[in-house]
């Protein structure tokens, strides 16, 4: 139950579920599906893998592509 | 007479010469949060399955219970695909993030992350379902056997999100992960702080180093695979709070940077470091927004009472042109950059109307029950969440029915999982539909989605960057997947046997170095916090954030930056380097503060290095390069990389090309 006064004295309290199960209780593999194939991209609980509708693969272009700064620590002082 | 406050006694547990504790471990997980959690869950059950001699461990920097950015609690998951497909979350990712985002990543998540939001129901989490067009709370759901795991309909907030009773959200996430690992697979209070490279094998993980945040304990361990997942970075830049207020931020204050500067520096590639997240929340208590404009479609509104976004409509027009903010999204830094200009031309205070969205919802009966309803849902999104925010409506006597609350953009926050996209440059999935240049081939020609560019080093939730709009359940997601690939990296490296370059005994010497640093000159005066041969991890972030505010685009100057205010940040970034070699601890928690100074500096200078290299302001209303205020597609279309090398010490920052996977809808 919170309780909340404010400045004025005006009171509000409210109740709201925090859980649905009894703290300590999650047994995370009760139940589950064993695993299957360590060389998948399926997680153990799943079946079913989806792939995108369509695809486009359209790469960027840009200018400067090979564009590249370098830092050392020495440069910092001579920036200014 | 008053003791000098030398004298006083050390408020933390006192230093000592650390014992050195050695480990040698498979799979090391450094974090608590959301991700590796998911990756305990995942990767236990794995190893269960194909060899479970491999030994797992976890070190966690607080207690896994309330650790990482959900420890308050959260009112709504905001990543839950549901009915929609995830190539529609593709879009609206790379929508709402100005375009240059990782689409394989983020498909790749969108397809895992309800079976998370699955389990977290299942475990004990209340999660609202609707029923006859009214909204059941998780309990009330439950109770009428109604779950959004068996396909009844969740409470929408928007597209994507979800409602919940979240005050236990992590309690009820980090248990399932403590289940699964049992008591000897986890250590909290251990703060790890440094990657360790093999000896042998180049560009190679080979473990880790870090101390007990509780006792005098160097941690040493050794693994043959490791996750870095601890988050984003918070207070780089100085928070808009100030005296008995700072502390309180919009993220956990307790994000310090660590997993992109421990990546970093064991050669991992960086990637859209220079992106940021500056969220606009409620002024001051930083209280969620989400369930105000989602949920009770509350308007935010300039002191004329006009709907800013539609009176700015036209500051749209550059970046639609150029084929952005386009559908029914409009981009979270382009509304900030609206706010903005309200801010900048004298139209604020911006607020918030939550009394015109509250009586809109029963039509103006603030009598009935529905009203009851109602208002208690308006606070639990506080009281969930973001208690001060709560804290300080009652405090200013603001009832939201009575009157509207104050928004604001706050400091800029560094992170990858939220409504930004900085991190570290991973691996895709090994699928036909991922282009090549997304896939980082390891040592052994194979594909380990989510490793980074060094062998046997993975990264997810926050530390993955690019792929933004991951929140609590995507994060848990991607740890899950990352989970899986540590055990499959293990398995394909059984004969791997690590070699630390460094000593135990030296790496300790350095750990403890801010301790000695201490002792060595504490007589130097009369005062701890001023001496001239150290300087405390307090006031050193008090500088660090000064400068990154005033010359790296922080609140100071409205995000506005230039290349001339850049360089003068780095001018003095260079002189606090030198600064941070003597940087001084009285107690364990201000050596855990040390080592967060450490972390924030290097990951801030890094975000502000890309800054400098992308010639362009690609997200307005985050950050502004003042010399580049356009959006320039023809030149800066493509992803900032960098990587530092630890053997010469140079980090080169360069261009990485975008591939659209995703076609527009």
């Amino acid at each position: 139950m919170w309780t909340i006064k404010f400045r004025n004295g005006s009171v509000k309290r409210f109740k709201f579920p925090i859980r649905t199960t009894a703290e300590g209780s999650i047994k995370p593999f009760d139940g589950k599906p064993e695993p299957g194939d360590l060389d998948s991209e399926l997680l153990f609980t799943e079946a079913e893998l989806k792939s995108p509708i369509a695809t486009v693969m359209e790469e960027a272009s840009v200018t400067d592509a090979d564009l590249k700064k370098e830092w050392k620590m020495d440069d910092y002082a001579n920036l200014v | 007479m008053p003791l000098l406050p030398i004298k006083e006694a050390s408020k933390g547990v006192a230093l000592a010469e650390p014992e050195i504790i050695e480990e040698t471990v498979d799979i090391l997980m450094v974090g608590g949060g959301m991700g590796n959690c998911g990756a305990a869950f995942e990767a236990v059950r794995w190893a269960d399955k194909v060899d479970p001699s491999l030994k797992i461990m976890l070190c966690d920097k607080a207690a896994l219970e309330r650790s990482g950015a959900v420890a308050q609690g959260l009112s709504a998951i905001n990543t839950y695909c549901g009915e929609n497909d995830p190539d529609d979350y593709v879009r609206m990712v790379r929508t709402d993030l100005m375009g240059i985002v990782r689409e394989d990543l983020i498909y790749d998540l969108g397809r895992h992350v309800d079976d998370s939001v699955h389990l977290f129901e299942e475990w004990g989490l209340p999660v609202w379902v609707k029923k006859d067009g009214k909204n059941l709370d998780g309990a009330k759901a439950k109770a009428e056997g109604l779950a959004i795991r068996n396909g009844d309909a969740p409470v929408r907030s928007g597209r994507w999100q979800i409602m919940i009773n979240g005050e236990s959200y992590k309690c009820i996430v980090a248990e399932a992960a403590k289940n699964s690992l049992g008591e000897d697979r986890y250590v909290e209070r251990v703060f790890i702080v440094k990657m360790l490279l093999d000896a042998n094998e180049p560009n190679r993980i080979a473990g880790a180093v870090g101390f007990s945040t509780r006792e005098n304990k160097v941690y040493v361990y050794k693994c043959n695979a490791a996750v870095v997942a601890c988050g984003g970075a918070v207070n780089v830049y100085r928070p808009r709070s100030t005296g008995e207020g700072m502390g309180r931020a919009w993220y956990p204050v307790w994000n310090a940077g660590s997993t992109y500067t421990m990546c970093a520096q064991v050669g991992a590639e960086m990637t859209m470091m220079e992106n940021r997240f500056v969220p606009a929340r409620f002024k001051d208590g930083y209280g969620p927004v989400g369930a105000w404009f989602l949920l009770f479609k509350a308007k935010a509104t300039n002191y004329k009472g006009e709907d800013y976004c539609e009176t700015n409509r036209a500051m749209l027009k550059p970046y639609e042109d150029r084929g952005y903010a386009k559908g029914h999204i409009i981009p979270t830094c382009l509304r900030n950059h609206m706010m903005l200009r309200e801010m900048r031309e004298g139209r604020g205070p911006i607020f918030m109307d939550t009394k015109t969205a509250l009586l809109n919802t029963v039509n103006g009966d603030l009598s009935g029950p529905e009203w009851k309803h109602l208002e208690s849902e308006a606070w639990e999104d506080f009281l969930d969440m973001c208690v001060g925010q709560a804290n300080l409506w009652a405090a200013t006597n603001c009832a939201p029915e009575d009157r509207g609350s104050e928004i604001m953009p706050t400091e800029p926050y560094l992170l990858g999982s939220h409504s930004g996209c900085c991190g570290i440059w991973v691996s895709g999935p090994d699928e036909a539909w991922v282009p090549d240049s997304y896939k980082v081939k390891a040592d052994n020609g194979k594909v380990y989605n989510r490793m980074t560019t060094v062998n046997g080093l993975f990264t997810c939730a926050d530390g993955v960057g690019a792929s933004g709009h991951k929140f609590s359940s995507g994060s848990h997601a991607e740890g899950r997947i990352v989970g899986k690939q540590l055990v499959r990296w293990c398995v394909d490296h059984k004969d791997f046997t690590p070699t630390l370059k460094e000593n135990a005994a030296d790496l300790a010497k350095e750990i403890y170095q801010p301790m000695y640093t201490y002792q060595e000159n504490k007589g130097g005066s009369t005062d701890p916090v001023v001496n001239p041969a150290y300087i405390t991890p307090h006031n050193f972030m008090m500088r660090l954030i000064k400068c990154t505010d005033e010359y790296g685009g922080g609140v100071g100057t409205l995000y506005m930056t230039s290349k001339a205010l850049l360089n003068t940040g780095f001018w003095l970034l260079g002189m606090m380097e030198e600064d941070s070699k003597k940087l001084a601890a009285r107690d364990l928690h201000e050596l855990m503060r040390c080592w967060e100074q450490f972390h924030r500096l290097w990951t801030v200078r890094l975000h502000m290095q890309h800054i400098e290299f992308r010639e362009e302001s690609r997200y307005p209303g985050f950050y502004y390069r003042g010399d580049f205020m356009g959006l320039d597609d023809s030149k800066w279309k493509c992803f900032c990389n960098s990587t530092y090398d630890p053997a010469t010490g140079v980090t080169t920052v360069f261009k990485k090309p975008y591939v659209k996977i995703i076609p527009d809808a």
